[in-house]
């Protein structure tokens, strides 16, 4: 039997704790000071408002409310209009200090019962633990919650500031949940991160997410590998989609999979972003493409004009999205769900991303390696998006950044060479991997064009062709 | 009681804010009482007999609206001056109006409190 559960308010929680709270359940919101638990209480109370429910914020702490409520406006989820037949916030601080924890159940007991609340969120479960003077009588006082909550269905999370827990902590075996919110410095900037350690009747998406803190109160980022994928659209089986180089779609056998992924690689000067700008300008205002490009799209821009590629024209007919690459502040997933957004939002159908430097240098790469980008095409795929992504090679022919494998990512791989020879330069280009179907292994000359990029002869003659 | 000094009842479940109140009402020469909700409140208040009385809105047990609205119904406190203060905006309290003397939004500065009490405590001002 599936239990009943009721959303967070926040679709990306509701994502990694696998529907939402379990109705009458007990959560702990864990986290040291300025991590973020008072905003995510907020948040979730505000939604709960707005789904028309009613809400006790209760504090254990000496802080004011209005001070929290006068930060809280800043957000847009607040609704000053809510406060306070919806919206309750009191202090139990006194009667913890007259009546001990019996007074705060009390407390919490009235709110459950006489205002019919919801939700309730109890802010300062360490002053609480402190004034219990022993683990059995918080035990004792958790329990007590947990017996309210569940007879008044009302859902209560448990805000604790202490970090990091003692293993003897009695209310961590205690309660549904434990939801963890952390920094952590990553080279120059601190990264926030969402880790729900423990969730009953629910199957959770392990591990830490990232999140940020904007006018929206937290956005959060599911860690994109631990995302279940749904099917794949089966509308794009069997197609073949046009690289925009014609000589390049006949080495393929007619152009590149629908939805497949492909590495152009190849030393700088070897027309990489051309061939990718080739690919975008194929695009039509029907099926768009988008260029995940660095900061300075001029560059592409001038790179196409130079070319007879009219990447303004294209994004004047709504044929060409460009967005930039990653920004200092973001996460790794923040960026992925960033450029599949515009993706979803656009109806885009082709992706170039130009040069993975950028992604592949964030400190977050290091440790998630390929399953990020495999996690990242995987979606693409799905949405019925054929990419194109360039790596470049050093001059010892090393992909850079040093240590980035690309070859699980890509299922084809296209090679450019560039080489001097007496006193012309020879660009070559050759299919070293690919998905499916028959191709031209090759290797062929290319060469750039007022018109853009042209393959041309064999450089050897051996005819073969790979079925 | 020897004690002329006026009565001011401070209705507030936040420690340190009831704290911070009685201190400047104190040395402003008043005799302070603190009720950390509004049954507490209603409880003492024949003790108190409270020439003001300031009061939170959101409360544990008893709110302040509440508790307003029990010391309306008292004769003899019906037309105690009651200062709001509150975290939530003057338009929560709107419709209470009749109850209210008075409303400031937290936080607030102590001269804009000691304004609002000299107009509430002048001669003729009493809530009607």
């Amino acid at each position: 039997m599936k239990l009943e559960t009721i959303s967070t308010g926040l679709p990306a929680l509701d994502q990694i704790v696998g529907g939402g709270l379990l109705v009458g359940g007990v959560y702990i919101v864990q986290g040291a000071a300025g991590t973020g638990k008072t905003i995510l209480a907020n948040q979730i109370a505000f939604g709960s408002v707005a789904a028309g429910g009613k809400v006790a914020y209760v504090t254990l702490l000496a802080e004011s409310h209005a001070r929290m409520m006068q930060h809280m406006e800043l957000f847009s989820f607040y609704r000053g209009d809510a406060i306070p037949g919806a919206m309750h916030y009191i202090s139990a601080f006194d009667a913890l200090i007259k009546e001990g924890l019996p007074g705060v159940v009390e407390v919490l007991s009235v709110e459950m019962r006489q205002r019919k609340v919801n939700l309730v969120v109890l802010d300062g479960l360490v002053t609480a633990a402190g004034a219990s003077g022993s683990a059995e009588n918080l035990k004792l006082f958790i329990g007590q919650i947990q017996a309210m909550s569940t007879l008044a269905g009302c859902n209560t999370l448990l805000l604790n500031s202490s970090w990091p827990p003692t293993a003897s902590s009695p209310e961590q075996t205690m309660v549904d949940g434990i939801i963890v919110l952390r920094q952590k410095l990553v080279r120059s900037r601190h990264e926030r991160l969402l880790e729900v350690v423990k969730f009953r009747g629910a199957r959770i998406l392990y591990g830490a997410h990232t999140f940020r803190i904007g006018d929206d109160g937290i956005v959060l980022f599911p860690r994109m590998e631990t995302v279940p994928a749904p099917p794949l659209s089966s509308s794009i089986a069997n197609r073949r989609i046009i690289t925009g180089v014609p000589g390049l779609d006949e080495m393929l056998g007619g152009g590149l999979p629908a939805g497949s992924v492909t590495a152009v690689i190849g030393p700088e000067g070897s027309g990489k972003t051309l061939l990718g700008l080739h690919f975008l300008a194929a695009a039509t205002a029907t099926e768009p493409a988008l260029l995940f490009g660095l900061d300075d799209s001029e560059m592409a821009g001038a790179i196409g004009r130079a070319f007879g590629i009219d990447t303004e024209g294209l994004r004047r007919h709504g044929a060409l999205h460009v967005v930039a690459q990653p920004r200092f502040t973001e996460s790794l997933d923040e960026v992925g769900y960033r450029l599949l957004k515009i993706v979803t939002d656009a109806g885009v159908r082709r992706v170039f991303i130009d040069g993975l430097s950028s992604v592949v240098t964030m400190p977050a790469y290091e440790e998630r390696g390929a399953t990020f980008f495999a996690a990242l095409f995987r979606e693409l795929r799905r949405l019925g998006v054929t990419s194109l992504f360039s790596v470049r090679l050093g001059h010892d022919g090393a992909v850079l950044p040093p240590g980035v494998d690309v070859s699980p990512i890509a299922d084809n791989s296209l090679r450019l060479g560039v080489q001097q020879c007496s006193h012309t330069t020879v660009r070559t280009v050759a299919i070293s991997k690919v998905q499916a179907g028959s191709h031209d292994l090759r290797v062929r000359t290319i060469e750039l064009t007022s018109s853009g990029l042209r393959v041309g002869a064999p450089l050897g003659d051996s005819g073969r062709v790979h079925a | 009681m020897n004690d002329s000094r006026l009565r001011v009842l401070v209705v507030e479940d936040e420690e340190s804010a009831a704290e911070v109140l009685a201190t400047v009402l104190e040395l402003q020469g008043f005799r302070v009482t603190i009720a950390a909700n509004g049954k507490r409140a209603i409880e003492i208040l024949a003790d108190v007999q409270p020439a003001l009385i300031i009061t939170d809105y959101m409360m544990p047990v008893m709110d302040g609206i509440e508790m307003a609205q029990l010391v309306r119904r008292t004769p003899a406190y019906a037309t105690v001056p009651i200062l709001m203060t509150s975290g939530a905006p003057e338009s929560a309290v709107t419709q209470y109006g009749a109850l209210l003397s008075a409303f400031l939004r937290k936080p607030f500065r102590i001269d804009a409190l000691l304004t609002t009490i000299d107009r509430l405590l002048a001669p003729g001002m009493a809530a009607s």
